[in-house]
């Protein structure tokens, strides 16, 4: 670390030597491991009456210090610094310094220090030195000695008093949300992963995430050795604390008993905190498994797995949303409804494989292209799309699985693959980002499903189309006889005749005359005008007088239906919305109703044309 | 198809199961206990909309093996599927139409030889 250059004041005395000695009723490990354990050291680190709420101690030659102690009036004073030298247990050399406001140090002392053990009593003696500082900083330096005696009082009083002489504690921030770390240890699939020290492999036989369940595991080490455990889960408080009773150790050889605590913290939006304590029946035991199992460094091992792990998991959603699991599939396959909740700049959408779309969002100053393609349709039950970003790196593969649960659908969201958009280089990639999207996203689902469910009643028939032309245009073309007449009406179709009075209550009577000759009269009644935005009809069958007639193939289709037409307009683009349902049906017309269109909405679209498929299968091996 | 028989058949797919059912039978045959599983259905749920798929010509149960596979009936199934088909094609096609006129519309020179005149009467 740089010396920060002498001002006028007083020069850096490199000869004077402040030393500092403590003796301590506890076993060296035990001391070293409290100066060089942050969980520890937060605990005691600075006079009395501090607290230490950022601790970021990495304790090995050229690791880190940056440490922010809180007097007892609020004040922070922020402390940056680095070990220059780690041997356990017996000497530590390290520097340290308080950082200004805008993070540069303002003095540095460099500090000694030995741990020496004699009848089960430790002598701690710091050699400290300052070896550079600024004008203004003597207010701290004249203040160091008295300082560090009040925190090797603290530190007695961690070493001497608590328990630590039989637990096992360690800390780590993850780069991940705190849902996925939680999900990466109680998921038996992603536990495997990275359960353990480096060079070992887990099987899991049964892990059941609950108070009372029972977890059992076997660890393979590098030597072979097979090490079985069990453990019993006293507490499970998701997403914040996992306690479990833990029982086993080496196969054929002593084991260990212990009670294990994992806390699962948010520390900033997309990081976490997890600490592991695990406390022994005795020091001695504790101290076994140590000297034993190489717990500590073990720990250490299993937490940077996990650390290599976390990016690669998929996020798993898997929420139940109070509508059948018809409506949900709609929801998430129908492109007109899609825009209403989950994407308003989709532009088509289609549940078949192979369906290619790409899309534009304007997030945080950037634009971030959309591109899917689907890859995977099951229809009612699973949706899977490839989903990757124009111009970046990665793609990832998003699925939505349905179960029906009775009136209700329990659906589960998977995005897998976004290690692949390189978070490190493109932080708006991050993991964090797209959890926290989804759970905004399936919270719109869920309030579109709300209200969608009001709808359901009616049970509508709704198609969408994006027209390459301004709203007005398209509205004249509705409502106007010469230009209804050139387009209304299957393809081969004409219209020989037909008689617009457009108002409400007028109708539109038209003849619509099929390639073969057939003649087929039909009838609008409007009921509401709202140019150039919707239109809301009454159809019917008819006849050529202008009277209403049943479906001369049905007699149970609806007599009357009633649509509504919405024109909105997006960048110079007409989005047309057509809803159709039943107008005052029977019991018996509703069921006709619900029978073809429910088979017909573009959700379903996908069994049409797969009943179509098959069908003409058959009829070609006939 | 008569129209009774139409009637049957919309009531019969007016049911999501029984719309599972035919989507999974359309990729081939499929015994009852196959049906059942993706659903989370007992085997005599599942019969009962069997039942009413068979009463409305859709399905048939084969005799050729022990387990007595379900399929689809052509038939009755195409004029099914026909009828609905229909009438997605009307509105897309019209759609498609649309799309032809609107471009037209928006092109000057062509958009004055399609402009509207006096509505005729019949």
């Amino acid at each position: 670390m740089k010396s920060t250059p002498p001002s006028k004041n007083p020069r850096p005395s490199a000869d004077q030597e402040i030393v500092i000695t403590r003796e301590f009723s506890a076993p060296r490990a035990l001391v070293f491991e409290a100066w060089t354990n942050p969980v520890y050291l937060a605990r005691w680190w600075g006079p009395q009456g501090f607290t230490n709420p950022v601790c970021e101690w990495d304790v090995r030659a050229g690791g880190k210090i940056y440490d922010v102690m809180r007097g007892p009036d609020g004040t922070d004073y922020p402390m940056g610094g680095e070990f220059r030298e780690v041997v356990a247990p017996e000497k530590l050399t390290m520097s340290t310094g308080a950082l200004d406001a805008k993070g540069k140090l303002m003095f540095e002392f460099l500090h000694d220090v030995a741990f020496t053990e004699k009848d089960g009593k430790t002598t701690v003696t710091i050699r400290s030195r300052l070896i550079s500082t600024t004008s203004g900083s003597e207010h701290y330096t004249n203040g160091y000695r008295a300082g560090m005696t009040s925190s090797l009082e603290r530190l007695a009083e961690v070493v001497e008093n608590s328990t630590i002489d039989r637990e096992i504690v360690m800390s780590r921030v993850f780069a991940a949300p705190r849902e996925l770390v939680w999900e990466a240890w109680t998921n038996p699939q992603h536990v495997a992963r990275w359960w353990g020290p480096r060079g070992f492999s887990t099987t899991i036989e049964t892990m059941d995430v609950r108070p009372g369940g029972v977890w059992k595991h076997t660890m393979h080490g590098p030597d072979g050795a097979n090490y079985p455990n069990k453990s019993v889960f006293k507490e499970v408080v998701k997403p914040e604390r996992i306690v479990y009773s833990h029982g086993g150790g080496r196969e054929h050889g002593p084991g260990a008993s212990f009670v294990s605590t994992w806390t699962f913290e948010e520390v900033a939006p997309g990081r976490t905190r997890l600490t592991i304590r695990h406390v022994f029946t005795s020091a001695a035991e504790r101290d076994f498994v140590v000297r034993e199992f190489g717990a500590l460094e073990g720990g250490k091992q299993t937490l940077e797995r996990l650390s290599e792990v976390l990016p690669q998991l998929p996020i798993v959603i898997e929420r139940v949303f109070t509508a059948p699991a018809e409506s949900v599939w709609r929801a998430l396959t129908e492109f007109g409804l899609m825009k209403q909740w989950y994407f308003p700049q989709l532009e088509a959408f289609e549940a078949r494989v192979g369906f290619q779309t790409q899309f534009n969002v304007h997030h945080n100053g950037k634009d971030f292209l959309h591109v899917w393609q689907v890859t995977d349709v099951v229809p009612g039950a699973k949706l899977s799309y490839r989903w990757k970003f124009g111009g970046y790196p990665g793609e990832s593969l998003l699925t939505f699985e349905l179960a029906a649960e009775g009136e209700r659908t329990r659906v589960t969201l998977t995005h897998a693959g976004l290690a692949g958009f390189e978070p490190d280089r493109h932080p708006d990639l991050a993991p964090g980002n797209f959890l926290a999207g989804w759970q905004s996203i399936t919270a719109s689902l869920e309030k579109f499903l709300a209200q969608k469910a009001a709808l359901a009643a009616g049970r509508e028939f709704v198609l969408t189309r994006v027209f390459d032309a301004p709203r007005e245009l398209v509205w004249k073309a509705w409502t106007d006889a010469e230009h209804l007449r050139r387009w209304f009406g299957p393809k081969g179709f004409t219209m020989p005749a037909c008689v617009l009075d457009f108002r409400p209550g007028g109708t539109f009577h038209y003849c619509l005359c099929s390639p073969d000759g057939h003649e087929m009269w039909g009838k609008w009644t409007f009921l509401e005008i709202d140019p150039p935005a919707k239109l809301v009809v009454v159809n019917s069958f008819s006849d050529a007088v202008g009277g209403v007639t049943r479906h001369p193939m049905s007699p149970t289709w609806p007599r009357e239906t009633l649509s509504t037409t919405t024109f909105a307009e997006h960048a110079g683009r007409t989005t047309l919305t057509l809803r159709w349902a039943p107008y005052h049906p029977t019991d018996e017309e509703q069921r006709t109703f619900d029978g073809a269109f429910g088979s017909m909405n573009q959700g379903w679209k996908g069994t049409m044309d797969q009943l179509e498929t098959y069908l003409a299968g058959l009829t070609a091996r006939k | 198809m008569s129209p009774d028989r139409l009637s049957l058949v919309f009531s019969a797919l007016a049911d999501p199961t029984r719309r599972a059912i035919l989507a999974q039978l359309s990729l081939r045959e499929t015994s009852v206990t196959e049906l059942a599983e993706p659903h989370d259905m007992s085997l005599p749920a599942v019969s009962k909309h069997l039942r009413v798929l068979e009463r409305s010509g859709l399905i048939e149960r084969g005799r050729e093996a022990q387990w007595r596979p379900c399929r689809i009936k052509a038939a009755p199934m195409k004029e099914a599927v026909d009828w609905i088909q229909q009438y997605r094609r009307h509105w897309e096609e019209s759609f498609d139409r649309l799309e032809v006129l609107l471009k037209e519309m928006q092109t000057p020179a062509l958009a004055a030889s399609t402009a509207p005149k006096k509505p005729k009467l019949h």
